[in-house]
This record gives C-alpha cells, sequence and structure tokens, in this order.
C-alpha cells in the first residue's frame, strides 16, 4: 500500500542519480522488495507513471523482484531461504535441522540499480 | 546498455519528518510509543487503565489519539487528567509524521517524560510509517484469532513489545495461545509479550513497568 508515498520517495533518489549527462534515458529501475512490503507493482509503475516529471524517466520501467524470506537458524545461526510461505511456521535449519527458525528479512525496499 | 548501481533503501529517504521529531525527543529526553493494533483490542482501554498507574510512577505522559471520525477517544482519555492531543485522521489509514509534528506543537516537553501515539485502528499500514517513536507496540486480543500476527507480519517485526490483550475472554473463545506465541517467535524473537486484561486488570502493571523502565532509559540517554 501507499505506493504514491513511496514513488516520491524513490524520485528523490533518483533526482540525485540521473544528473550526468550521460545517463540520456532510464530504461529500466531494479527494486528489490521485501516479501512483507504491501506492494503491489501494477500501483507502483502507475503511481510512477502519474509522479514523475524528469524527461530521463518518460519510458522508465519499474522492475520489482520480491526477495524471498530468510528465516535464521537460533541454534546454528546460519539461514535459509523460504520458498514457501506456507512452511515458515514448520520450516527447519537445512543445515542442522533445528526448528527453531526465525524470519530475519521481509521488510527490505531497496533500488537497486538502474538500467539507461 | 549501461548500469548504475545504487542500493538506496526507498523507504528511509524521505522520512525528515520524523527524523526531526526523534531529534526534538532525544533533546528532550521524551520517550514516544506508537501503538498500533486493529481498531476494537483494547488501546483506548488499555491507556484509560494504565494513563494513573503511571502518574503515580511519577511519569508525565501525553497521549496523541488518532480517529477517522468522532473524538472519542479523546473524550475517554481526558477524563484521566493526562494532556491528550486529538488527531482527526480524516480518510488517512494511518497516523504520518506531518500530523504527530503539528500535534506537538504546544507541548512543553520539558514537563513530559512520555508522549504515547494512539494509532487509528489498523494492522497494515501504520507499521509501515515511522513517525519518529522511539519503538513500536503491537496490541492483539483473543477476540481476533491467533493468526494475526503471521497475517500481519510486518508490524510484528517492527515492533519491540505485544500486548495479548481480553487474556480473561481465552476460556470463551478458539483462541490458541501456544500457536499465537510461537508465530510471534518465528517472526520476531525479540518480542516481549504481556498478557493484559482491562477486566481483571492481569499484566497492567507489568505494562506500566515496561513503559516505566523505558522511560527512564530514555531519560538517562546522553543527549
Amino acid at each position: 500500500m501507499h505506493e504514491m508515498s513511496l514513488v516520491n520517495n524513490m524520485l528523490k533518489i533518483l533526482e540525485r542519480e540521473i544528473t550526468s549527462p550521460e545517463i540520456i534515458s532510464v530504461k529500466k529501475i531494479h527494486l528489490e522488495v521485501g516479501r512483507m512490503q504491501y506492494i503491489v507493482p501494477d500501483l507502483m509503475q502507475t503511481a510512477f507513471d502519474t509522479a514523475k516529471k524528469s524527461e530521463k524517466l518518460k519510458h522508465t520501467v519499474l522492475c520489482m523482484k520480491v526477495l524471498p524470506l530468510k528465516m535464521k537458524c537460533k541454534k546454528c545461526t546460519k539461514e535459509t531461504s523460504l520458498d514457501d510461505e506456507k512452511e515458515i511456521m514448520s520450516e527447519k535449519c537445512e543445515f542442522c535441522g533445528s526448528d527453531e527458525l526465525y524470519v530475519n528479512s521481509g521488510n527490505e525496499f531497496v533500488i537497486s540499480s538502474i538500467e539507461y | 546498455m549501461a548500469f548504475k548501481v545504487i542500493k538506496e533503501d526507498i523507504i528511509k529517504a524521505n522520512d525528515n519528518v520524523a527524523d526531526d521529531i526523534r531529534k526534538k525527543m532525544k533533546e528532550h529526553n521524551v520517550l514516544m510509543l506508537n501503538m498500533i493494533s486493529s481498531p476494537g483490542s483494547g488501546k483506548t482501554s488499555l491507556l484509560e487503565k494504565i494513563g494513573p498507574m503511571l502518574k503515580k510512577m511519577d511519569v508525565n505522559a501525553a497521549i496523541v489519539a488518532g480517529d477517522c471520525f468522532t473524538s472519542r477517544d479523546a473524550e475517554r482519555l481526558n477524563a484521566l487528567d493526562i494532556e491528550v492531543v486529538q488527531i482527526n485522521t480524516g480518510n488517512s489509514c494511518h497516523i504520518d509524521a506531518q500530523l504527530v509534528a503539528k500535534s506537538l506543537e504546544g507541548m512543553d516537553f520539558d514537563k513530559l517524560d512520555l508522549i504515547i501515539v494512539e494509532n487509528v485502528g489498523n494492522l497494515v499500514c501504520p507499521a509501515e510509517f515511522d513517525i519518529g517513536e522511539d519503538h513500536k507496540i503491537a496490541v492483539f486480543s483473543t477476540a481476533e484469532g491467533e493468526d494475526k500476527p503471521i497475517k500481519y507480519p510486518l508490524l510484528v517485526k517492527e515492533s519491540i513489545y505485544g500486548i495479548i490483550n481480553k487474556i480473561d475472554l481465552l476460556p470463551y473463545t478458539d483462541f490458541n495461545i501456544d500457536f499465537f506465541r510461537t508465530s510471534i517467535k518465528k517472526l520476531n524473537p525479540n518480542m516481549k509479550i504481556v498478557e493484559t486484561s482491562c477486566k481483571t486488570g492481569l499484566g497492567l502493571e507489568e505494562l506500566a513497568g515496561w513503559i516505566k523502565e523505558k522511560t527512564n532509559e530514555k531519560k538517562e540517554t546522553p543527549r
């Protein structure tokens, strides 16, 4: 939710990052989003298209990659990727077999890179 | 085609107002707590109960109460002889930093130890927004279903303290408290949980005691 306020934040970062004259047109913006962020990709793109002003962003497409949740093991401290959220309560550590895992990610929202 | 690596957090990019609030609270050693729950979990009732307890513990508190419609929460809390500021959030589904900043205008921070923001009843949006608080507190109740933490994991991840309220109703509901506690451990093993009841008084002293402890810690933080 609140894609518009996130887009405004994104544009603040982009304002700074695309000033270089060698960047004429931004083709793609790569975003990494944690699974717990309640973001709808289509709404992000619409909000972005509505709010953007720079000519350099005229044809920019947002590419959102949703990061799988990582669960950390209390026993051996290694991290396991959670491929299926339904397993969150029952997942066991793939290294030591312990069930004492906890979610160690999920609330990220990062511009990782741009293609121009 | 060329690439430019940026790796910058979007959520934190525009938290200027929240940061200003945080700075102000630090200057005056005032603790700010952001209380978040679904409608009806008992936030206002809890505040009605612990308000007088905190007063007895010499904690000078102010409450910022958010509601979309009416000022019913503020009216209830006004009766406690505690400073209460009502925010009418209108159509907004959460309190944001701008609203909090406005509500703090005119407060005498030299006379305050603690500000509690009673957020709009909503498990989704308030968890996403920084209002300059020291800590978020998540309030759940036995009347809601033990799967609320797992369905709204961001709130659990963001909060350091969890309240499971209306514990007196446990015998009359199918609320699975073991599943509730286990799911919170899976999402945020550092979250401290207290069981409370505004009817029987269970857990309220513990809650007030924790708030007092955090208020003292903030007082001792170097400015």
